[in-house]
């Protein structure tokens, strides 16, 4: 074989990555300038899984505060991906973050390194740090290399939104203990302490959203007692609130399923989020 | 494996680089390296068929040795039967078995018995109808004495299975193919570069163009109910887009990979799409296929030493054939009819127009060119159609409403939503970029071959950057080729 077209193919591979780079540098750029231009960003945003999807109606509570609100959470969304998305939305002017966490957000890093996940969000690509690329890229190599190349034009638009679930608890049956005792030392929670310091003009709420009774005997105490440390770590920053609704409910009335409420718990839960919000007198005056 | 696969992408380096560096000198292992490289290749969809390429290359192996050894016409003929009808029963088998088995439940069922018959779902081994075409044609030529029966078992296989044309095409015939395998192949760089330009110039058509166009295509076809008038122009349009890009892509990969082996693969396609005349058309479209069809079917039956109700009546059949080659369904039969139909009224007004453009100055009868193609290409985007469409029961409703609906004023609106929300601008300027690119290069093999060689490096080398990023960008999911159902 000629040596000097296996150079020109080395040569080409390495021009292409420099391409690559650089396209992406000036996308994130463009992404970067179109988004710091958004007009009328909503002040107050929603961060989370499911739990969050489904627990936060933000046209109530954007009627409660007199104040727009957007529910952004997502099904199955890791405190990985919220962080990146709540980093573009801090980006467009949004000056109230909650963030809603959950007894699984340390027990599993495939929300965060899925193809699925990835897929849906490239809209989030131009906020991922250096770190956060490191952590993809050591976890799933293959996947972050197609999640790189689909890099997407500057856009405003993000994924998630408040989601009416109009079931209701039916089969009480208490569920099965299952084990989800493992916990990963991801960067997941790291990432979202370090947007937390690097915003100190941003207020942030992280919340845990309310669980069937039932639910916390199915995790088992270990969990529980993991998910306190890591969630009081966040009561240390003057710029973060920390509300716990995990066991505030117990009515069946409420819930969806263990895990999950219900229009009505929504309500409730957005009313009570409305008022604790209030209490806690949060700076939410978004022409700072 | 398909070409447009991460795993093609994997295999094509690893294969490339050992065949190569077992050297040009050694002729028999570079075979038997193609042959093994190339059953991995076939068998990574389903190794199960295998054994067909290999009884399909035994039988034709073994009567072109025996007809080279036989003098008596009767004999060879006797070979040759046998070659035809086990290669064409394999055919019939697998691809229309089917078929046939509902035509007899429909013709049972008009006479008002009822039959059931048992459904055999006989799966289509990929590239069936591609090899057997070309295996019975060696054979034929062998028994023409067109060219001698090769003595070598193991370049026949590699012949018959060497793998960028092995699912679909072109279609080679053994006087060009085969003996390049008896032949030292020498690495050639400029052959390696034209190799690989024109793998990335069928990637683009492919995954950029051909599988942008399927979601328009599919979404028209999948809901013609509910569009009306220029939306449903849209589907057969875009369709004519997508199956162009889509095979003359894969033929392009084809050509580039077998280059890069030091192989020369048919031109297949001639940009087809600038066509002036339903002629010129089937002279630039799947060459391969139509020259097979020609020389195998149509010569023999007469050609154009006959009368012309003969030639006439041949040229029918060869497109009737051609369409049922596509598929065992009502619709390529069809398609192939409309063809034929339109094929031989282009042929008798030919000579008219012969005679009324002669004395046309050339400015003005460029003009002509350029209206012909155009609506050279609205008799094609008509005839598409047919292909494309579900069942042919679809059709009558499908252009009652393609025609009809032109004068609804919601048909527009619908048009208008559908590239707003769904096709975008992405689509339409790529389209437009692509065929501007193919008629600058319309004199080369391929669009790129030439065009990017008077360009300075640097935006050479930017271009290939902006289509290797547009693949990869864009190669979401991996849609098989259209023409691997054939």
């Amino acid at each position: 074989m000629h040596w000097f077209f296996f150079r020109r193919l080395v040569c080409f591979s390495i021009g292409f990555l420099a391409f690559l780079l650089f396209l992406f540098l000036v996308l994130r750029q463009a992404d970067r300038f179109w988004n710091q231009k958004s007009p009328n960003p909503p002040p107050i945003v929603i961060f989370g899984s499911s739990h969050a999807e489904v627990s936060i109606n933000d046209d109530l509570l954007s009627q409660k505060l007199s104040i727009e609100a957007k529910n952004r959470g997502l099904s199955g969304q890791g405190v990985f991906w919220s962080t990146q998305a709540a980093k573009k939305s801090i980006h467009q002017g949004s000056r109230l973050i909650l963030f809603e966490l959950n007894n699984f957000s340390y027990t599993s890093l495939e929300n965060n390194i899925s193809p699925a996940a990835l897929i849906r969000e490239t809209g989030s690509m131009y906020y991922l740090s250096a770190s956060d690329w490191a952590f993809l890229i050591s976890n799933a190599p293959k996947t972050t290399l197609d999640y790189f190349i689909k890099m997407p034009f500057p856009n405003r638009s993000m994924s998630g939104k408040y989601m009416e679930n109009k079931r209701w608890l039916k089969n009480k049956e208490q569920p099965a203990r299952k084990k989800f005792d493992s916990f990963h030392s991801n960067i997941s929670d790291t990432v979202l302490h370090t947007l937390i310091q690097a915003h100190p003009k941003v207020n942030f709420v992280v919340f845990r959203a309310p669980q069937h009774p039932y639910f916390y005997i199915a995790i088992g105490p270990k969990n529980e007692h993991y998910f306190q440390k890591r969630f009081n770590l966040f009561k240390q920053y003057a710029n973060c609130q920390t509300l716990d609704f995990g066991p505030s409910f117990d009515a069946d009335s409420v819930f969806a399923d263990f895990g999950h409420l219900n229009l009505n718990g929504a309500r409730i839960l957005t009313e009570m989020l409305a008022d604790s919000l209030v209490h806690f007198g949060l700076n939410i005056d978004n022409k700072q | 494996m398909v070409f447009n696969s991460l795993d093609f992408a994997v295999f094509l380096p690893v294969v490339f680089a050992i065949y190569w560096l077992l050297g040009a000198a050694r002729i028999r292992p570079q075979n038997a390296f193609l042959l093994a490289s190339s059953y991995v290749f076939y068998g990574w969809w389903d190794w199960r068929f295998l054994g067909l390429i290999a009884a399909s290359t035994v039988l034709d192996f073994w009567v072109g040795l025996a007809m080279s050894k036989q003098h008596l016409k009767v004999k060879r003929r006797l070979l040759l039967t046998i070659s035809l009808l086990i290669n064409l029963g394999a055919l019939g088998i697998f691809k229309y078995c089917n078929f046939f088995v509902e035509g007899f439940v429909s013709a049972f069922s008009f006479f008002g018995s009822s039959f059931k018959a048992a459904e055999l779902n006989v799966v289509l081994p990929v590239g069936l109808s591609f090899y057997t075409l070309q295996t019975m044609g060696y054979s034929i030529d062998v028994y023409r004495k067109k060219m001698e029966a090769h003595k070598d078992l193991l370049s026949f296989a590699s012949f018959v299975a060497f793998f960028p044309q092995l699912v679909a095409g072109p279609i080679e015939r053994a006087a060009h193919l085969l003996p390049q395998f008896s032949l030292r192949r020498h690495f050639l760089l400029k052959e390696a570069h034209l190799g690989l330009r024109q793998i990335l110039w069928g990637l683009f058509k492919k995954v950029v163009i051909a599988d942008g166009c399927a979601e328009v295509v599919d979404l028209v076809f999948m809901y013609y109910l509910k569009f009306s008038g220029l939306t449903l122009w849209l589907g057969p349009v875009f369709f004519a887009v997508q199956i162009y890009c889509d095979f003359s892509g894969y033929s392009d990969i084809a050509i580039g990979t077998a280059r890069l082996f030091g192989f020369k693969l048919s031109q297949n396609f001639k940009f087809p799409y600038f066509s002036t005349n339903l002629i010129e058309f089937w002279r630039r479209w799947h060459i391969s296929l139509s020259t097979w069809f020609r020389d195998y079917i149509y010569l023999p039956l007469g050609g154009n030493r006959t009368t012309p109700f003969k030639m006439g009546s041949n040229i029918m059949l060869v497109f009737l054939v051609s369409g049922l080659w596509h598929g065992a369904d009502l619709k390529f039969l069809a398609w192939g009819g409309i063809h034929g139909i339109l094929y031989l009224t282009t042929k008798s007004l030919q000579t008219l127009s012969n005679r009324l453009f002669t004395p046309i100055p050339s400015n003005i009868k460029q003009g002509f060119s350029i209206a012909s193609m155009a609506f050279t290409f609205l008799l094609l985007v008509m005839s598409w159609l047919f292909f494309r469409i579900d069942s042919l029961s679809m059709l009558p409703q499908y252009l009652h409403e393609m025609f009809a609906g032109l004068t609804y004023p919601i048909g527009y609106r619908q048009t208008a939503n559908l590239f707003t929300q769904r096709i975008g601008l992405f689509l339409p300027f790529a389209i437009l970029g692509f065929f501007t690119v193919e008629w600058q290069g319309r004199k080369g093999l391929f669009a790129i071959e030439t065009i990017p060689n008077t360009w300075p490096k640097s935006i050479r080398w930017l271009f290939y950057f902006v289509l290797v990023f547009l693949v990869l960008r864009l190669s979401v999911h991996q849609i098989p080729f259209i023409y691997f159902s054939f």
